[in-house]
């Protein structure tokens, strides 16, 4: 009785941890849009991280963008020629990176570089007493660093997706086309054709929600790093950048379930 | 609060005679007024008179350091006098008594 | 010591507890305006979570602490923009901000909180470093810093804006003799020129009895003695005596607790 008494109330505690965790996610994000009116001024700001997020992004996007992109046009024109319709590799290459492996693959790649920088940067912050040095300063916290990575992300994200959906559209026709032999033509006509408005508008609503995710989770992960541990140790930013890189991928592809559902 | 005296018999001297508080609060719109009193009547010699400053920060020198950075890059003849010793204690704080006074210590009028 | 109605900072029966472990127990002092109060103890005594919760960090009950009268479990967020931006605060660490120069770091809570032009803000950091003996350091990352170093700059940031109540974690640790008298000096002059209320937390005996106007001394989350340093330093309670003293701590005084422990750990 007694042992299960105990696993209710720690089960209890567990599950009142995790609510209050969610709330306190919740408040975090409302912060920091609240903080994007607040000052200090952040465009200098936004642009340091604009470069940080996308410029230094940009060589592992061409780089997966190519080989996604190839890989598609290799898997595409094998499995189309066994029905004849080659022409279609182009429509097949373009829909499948457009609406999803674009958005995708870039917001994983991106979590997997910058956001678990950001994350261990302000973790770091944290235990260094950065943060409270800051609140001590009168300057808002979330204001000042999550509300410029904010922007950085939501510009970065869909400028890097579209670039990586180019140079994937120009990698499916370097192997379907120049390699396997697929006609030139029918491959640009076929992304001509079946390529539509909703296709780039879900592409870039994917790419803004995983971009928000992306942050969000990243920098609350490094914000508290260490608060609930009480020990504020170095252990503590590498177990919240982990966390930060995990969790966002997950939420990115159960985003991407939920948000095709939705808009197909 | 600011008040302006222009001897032009003297060669062009301008008395500056600061009352108040010169804080961070109030340096930037003090700095103006001066300047503009600067350009409009070409002094060659610039007297800050501190008699009725009742308190200053480190913002109040910095621009007292700048005034006197301005009047010499200028040749003007910068003089600050009259501090009360609450000032004095600042100026001396910031290790600036010999910038601002040349001789060690404040020009008594 | 002085009244709650004329001290700057009153607390009153405060209590802080981290998850269940209480670590501060009825702690009541004041702080009268324009002194330096030093705050003594051993390490783990409660000095830095007295520190926090004065300086907002660590939420306070209700009649706990008042800053200037008002009780600050009351205030509002306007309210503590307002006092955050009156107080400087130098951190145990010195909590510079890595991916700025120290000219930045000192320069920030000014561009942020003033209008003041560049060149102002650029003479009160060089008056800034030059006063914690930094001068020609402007250009440098904290990462090119000694630990004294990074604290001596974390010194500059917190007198940037010129704060009425100075409040300083651990001032001397990791400085040198000289250095440390330097800070000393320092923190004097600050209360003289600009008739600054400075709150020092401190294990340093030498620089406390130095520089103290007003002193504390705690122990396991309670205080042992709250004075003038002479009244402090006369103090007959046993532990501020093997505190000045600088005692070791007597064996055997844990021993029945050592031995269950060791009896209680499971052989292999």
């Amino acid at each position: 009785m007694n042992t299960s008494g105990n696993f209710v109330v720690k089960l209890g505690g567990w599950g009142l941890s995790k609510i209050l965790g969610l709330g306190r996610m919740g408040m975090f994000l409302i912060y920091a849009i609240n903080g994007l009116w607040k000052p200090p001024g952040k465009l200098i700001s936004t642009i340091k991280h604009i470069y940080f997020i996308g410029h230094r992004s940009l060589f592992v996007i061409c780089f997966t963008g190519a080989f996604s992109g190839m890989v598609l046009g290799l898997q595409g024109y094998y499995t189309l020629s066994k029905f004849g319709s080659e022409g279609l590799l182009g429509a097949a290459v373009s829909l499948s990176l457009i609406r999803e492996l674009g958005p995708v693959l870039t917001a994983l790649m991106v979590t997997g570089r910058a956001g678990s920088a950001i994350c261990a940067e302000i973790g770091i912050m944290r235990i260094e007493e950065q943060i409270d040095a800051l609140k001590c300063m009168a300057i808002d916290p979330h204001s000042y660093l999550i509300s410029p990575r904010f922007i950085a992300g939501i510009i970065c994200f869909p400028l890097l997706t579209s670039i990586f959906d180019v140079i994937g559209i120009y990698g499916g026709y370097a192997i379907g086309v120049l390699l396997l032999g697929a006609n030139p033509g029918a491959y640009w006509d076929g992304i001509y054709k079946s390529v539509g408005w909703d296709d780039v508008y879900m592409g870039y609503i994917k790419a803004l929600v995983f971009a928000v995710l992306t942050i969000w989770i990243s920098t609350y992960k490094g914000f508290y790093a260490g608060v609930d541990s009480g020990s504020m140790g170095a252990e503590d930013v590498s177990k919240a950048t982990t966390d930060a890189v995990v969790i966002s991928s997950v939420s990115i592809l159960v985003a991407d379930y939920v948000i095709t559902s939705i808009l197909l | 609060m600011l008040k302006f005296e222009h001897d032009e018999s003297n060669g062009g001297k301008l008395t500056v005679h600061l009352k108040g508080s010169l804080t961070k609060d109030n340096v930037v719109s003090i700095r103006k007024e001066i300047e503009k009193a600067f350009f409009e009547k070409s002094p060659n010699c610039v007297t800050i008179d501190l008699s009725d400053a009742t308190s200053m920060d480190t913002a109040g020198v910095a621009l007292l350091v700048i005034l006197c950075r301005i009047c010499k890059s200028r040749d003007i003849n910068f003089r600050i006098v009259n501090p009360d010793d609450k000032v004095r204690k600042v100026i001396r704080l910031a290790q600036l008594e010999q910038l601002l006074l040349g001789n060690g210590d404040f020009n008594d009028q | 010591m002085t009244s709650e109605a004329t001290s700057i900072i009153s607390v009153r029966d405060l209590q802080s507890f981290y998850g269940r472990r209480q670590v501060l127990f009825d702690i009541s002092f004041d702080v009268p305006p324009h002194c330096i109060f030093v705050i003594m103890g051993v390490s783990g005594s409660g000095k830095t979570t007295l520190f926090r919760h004065l300086i907002g960090l660590k939420p306070t009950r209700k009649n706990a602490v008042f800053i200037k009268g008002e009780d600050i479990s009351e205030w509002k967020s306007s309210d503590w923009q307002k006092y955050w931006q009156s107080i400087g605060v130098l951190f145990q660490s010195g909590a510079l901000f890595n991916s700025m120069t120290l000219k930045e770091n000192v320069a920030l809570p000014l561009q942020v909180h003033t209008e003041l032009t560049s060149d102002i803000i650029d003479v009160m950091v060089e008056m800034k470093l030059y006063m914690v003996g930094l001068s020609g350091f402007s250009d440098y990352m904290p990462a090119q810093l000694s630990g004294g170093m990074k604290k001596r700059a974390g010194l500059a940031r917190a007198l940037a804006m010129d704060p009425e109540l100075l409040f300083v974690d651990e001032p001397s640790s990791g400085l040198d003799p000289i250095t440390a008298a330097g800070l000393d000096d320092l923190l004097i002059s600050l209360k003289d020129a600009f008739g600054m209320t400075v709150i020092v937390v401190t294990h340093e005996l030498e620089s406390a009895f130095k520089i103290g106007d007003y002193m504390l001394v705690m122990d396991k989350g309670r205080i042992l003695a709250c004075g003038t340093p002479e009244s402090v330093k006369n103090s007959k309670e046993s532990r501020v005596r093997q505190f000045l003293e600088r005692r070791a701590e007597e064996a055997g005084q844990d021993m029945e607790a050592y031995l269950q422990r060791l009896c209680s750990v499971r052989s292999r």
